[in-house]
């Protein structure tokens, strides 16, 4: 499987407790996944540990069955994946057309062409006529497109988005929700932590987590 | 598949020029940094420069010879003049006490000099050497005399008048002396010896050795006692605290800079969650920072020295190389550190890095 988890338990020091524990997951290209359970059931600690944001305490994270090292975690979050994250991270000071781009510099792109296929992704979730405006002035639902529009612009092979709609009103969420799951590239996968079930339903496949353990969907 | 340097640097070129309030705070703060460092370089070297020359004119490398009951040898003291460490040595003999007819009962000293005592006793202009009277300042005054003029002595012949000196610095009692220039052959009362200021203190010793062959029981005495409270400059300028203060400058900055890659922990994070490495983070923050260090620097040296300028003395070239090298060292440092403040500040989780808003 492309990406999979193995035995793979975090805390986040010695002395703390478990944040997720024993977790063996497997996620398809293109795949669709929703992440589900209650608030500290251990979601986003499991979303960093896909997207190698957070090196795992135990066991280990392979990618085309390599297991993916401290080391090369940087090149692969780079080729790999896009984030959206809850609270809509960005550079506040930089325009909505900067900040779309940003993922495509950061994989090589030159300047011109990364403006050029982000300004285009702005427009497909609505934002185009917003490129020029920084982002600090931007309302959360139009940052929050803005994130997705750099994550698609960026095609990557899986986009992990945490609670992407979880400060936006019910309108909105499905206005972005129908932005990254059916604006998604062809063969770019979604992993998305929600708690909203509409979002959810939307998905292939909904994983369940309490406590830190997977309770429902964990294989493929 | 990475960042292009290219794209690297215009992308901390980007974020210096988005947040114009920030790089305007980072900029008058470290050309404050680096121009009071170079006011205080220039301030305490022009303090020291103005110090070290009041205290030359003030006859601190001078030294006196005499002998008890006068009879130095005038010749012996001239032919100093010329020597290693010797900026000038002359002698004189006072000849008793003059008047004039144009101010009657009033008594001058008047003494003969060997050429050589003028550029002792008068640091700021040269005295023509010549036939002719030279007087000290408050004799000119009273007598209204100036250069060129005749003065006549009440019992010997008119002179005309080849200068007039400013012994104040040297010598004041010589402001109501008429000094007669007269060749070294004979014998003087004193005989002062002005010296390179690293040639002083061995001088000064083997002076009365000089005279010994010819003049019995020669005494040397300083111009100027020093004592434990005379400054001394060279130590001075060797210890000031302002030396070493390159260090604490650009830490501070360095500090400054910490802070602010604090408040930007969830850009950093941001940069890392998309596969940026922290040494292209820490490349980015130099093409951020550098330039505002480099034009700080500028900003704060030139205006260190317009201060200076304006307010006290011109610095000399030493004292602005000094200045320039102290506030550079200081400037370096902080372009070499400031880069690291956004990658320091992003070590750790990125996952809790983005989570700080």
């Amino acid at each position: 499987m492309p990406l999979t988890l193995r035995g793979v338990s975090h805390r986040y020091s010695p002395v703390m407790p478990w944040v997720v524990r024993g977790i063996d997951m497997e996620i398809a290209d293109g795949e669709l996944v929703a992440l589900m359970g209650p608030s500290g059931s251990g979601k986003t600690t499991l979303l960093s540990i896909l997207g190698l944001l957070t090196h795992p305490a135990e066991g280990a994270v392979l990618l085309d069955g390599e297991p993916v090292r401290k080391r090369t975690a940087a090149e692969r979050r780079t080729t790999e994946f896009a984030w959206v994250f809850q609270t809509a991270n960005a550079l506040l000071r930089r325009t909505a057309l900067e900040n779309a781009s940003l993922q495509l510099l950061a994989r090589g792109a030159a300047r011109q062409t990364a403006h050029a296929v982000a300004a285009d992704e702005l427009e497909r979730v609505g934002v185009g006529h917003l490129a020029q405006r920084p982002a600090r002035l931007l309302s959360g639902g139009e940052l929050q497109r803005v994130c997705i529009a750099r994550a698609l612009a960026a095609a990557p092979r899986w986009i992990l988005a945490d609670e992407p709609t979880g400060q936006l009103d019910h309108a909105t969420t499905l206005e972005v929700s129908a932005a990254l799951i059916t604006g998604r590239p062809i063969g770019t996968g979604v992993i998305i932590a929600t708690h909203d079930q509409e979002v959810a339903h939307r998905c292939g496949r909904v994983i369940r987590l309490v406590d830190g353990a997977v309770v429902v969907g964990g294989g493929a | 598949m990475t960042w292009r340097l290219a794209a690297l640097i215009e992308e901390g070129l980007a974020n210096l020029r988005a947040s114009a309030f920030r790089s305007m705070l980072l900029l008058v703060v470290c050309a404050a940094a680096f121009g009071g460092l170079a006011y205080l370089e220039l301030r305490q070297g022009t303090e020291l420069t103005d110090f070290v020359r009041d205290y030359r004119e003030g006859g601190a490398y001078v030294a006196i010879a005499s002998v008890p009951g006068g009879g130095l040898s005038g010749g012996r003291c001239e032919s100093l003049n010329g020597e290693p460490g010797i900026v000038g040595a002359g002698a004189w003999r006072g000849t008793g006490q003059a008047t004039f007819p144009t101010a009657p009962g009033v008594l001058f000293q008047s003494a003969d000099v060997t050429p050589g005592i003028l550029r002792v006793w008068d640091t700021r202009q040269a005295l023509g050497i010549g036939t002719g009277l030279v007087i000290g300042p408050a004799m000119a005054e009273e007598l209204g005399l100036r250069t060129g003029l005749i003065a006549t002595f009440v019992s010997s012949e008119p002179v005309r008048v080849s200068g007039v000196g400013d012994f104040v610095r040297r010598n004041p009692q010589a402001a109501r002396w008429a000094l007669s220039p007269v060749s070294p052959a004979g014998e003087f009362d004193e005989c002062w010896v002005e010296f390179e200021p690293g040639a002083y203190e061995a001088g000064r010793e083997t002076l009365a050795a000089r005279f010994a062959e010819s003049s019995a029981d020669p005494a040397v005495r300083p111009y100027r006692r020093s004592d434990e409270f005379t400054r001394d400059p060279a130590s001075e300028w060797a210890s000031r605290p302002q030396k070493w203060g390159w260090i604490a400058v650009s830490g501070g900055l360095f500090g400054f800079g910490l802070v602010a890659a604090w408040f930007r922990r969830a850009e950093a994070g941001l940069y890392l969650a998309m596969g940026t490495r922290r040494a292209q983070l820490a490349l980015m923050g130099a093409a951020e920072s550098w330039p505002v260090v480099a034009a700080a620097w500028c900003l704060g040296f030139s205006y260190a020295v317009a201060a200076q300028s304006l307010r006290f003395t011109d610095p000399t070239l030493e004292i602005l190389r000094h200045a320039a090298v102290t506030s550079g060292s200081a400037a370096l440092l902080a372009l070499a550190l400031f880069p690291w403040g956004g990658a320091l500040v992003a070590r750790g989780s990125i996952a809790t890095l983005l989570k700080d808003r």
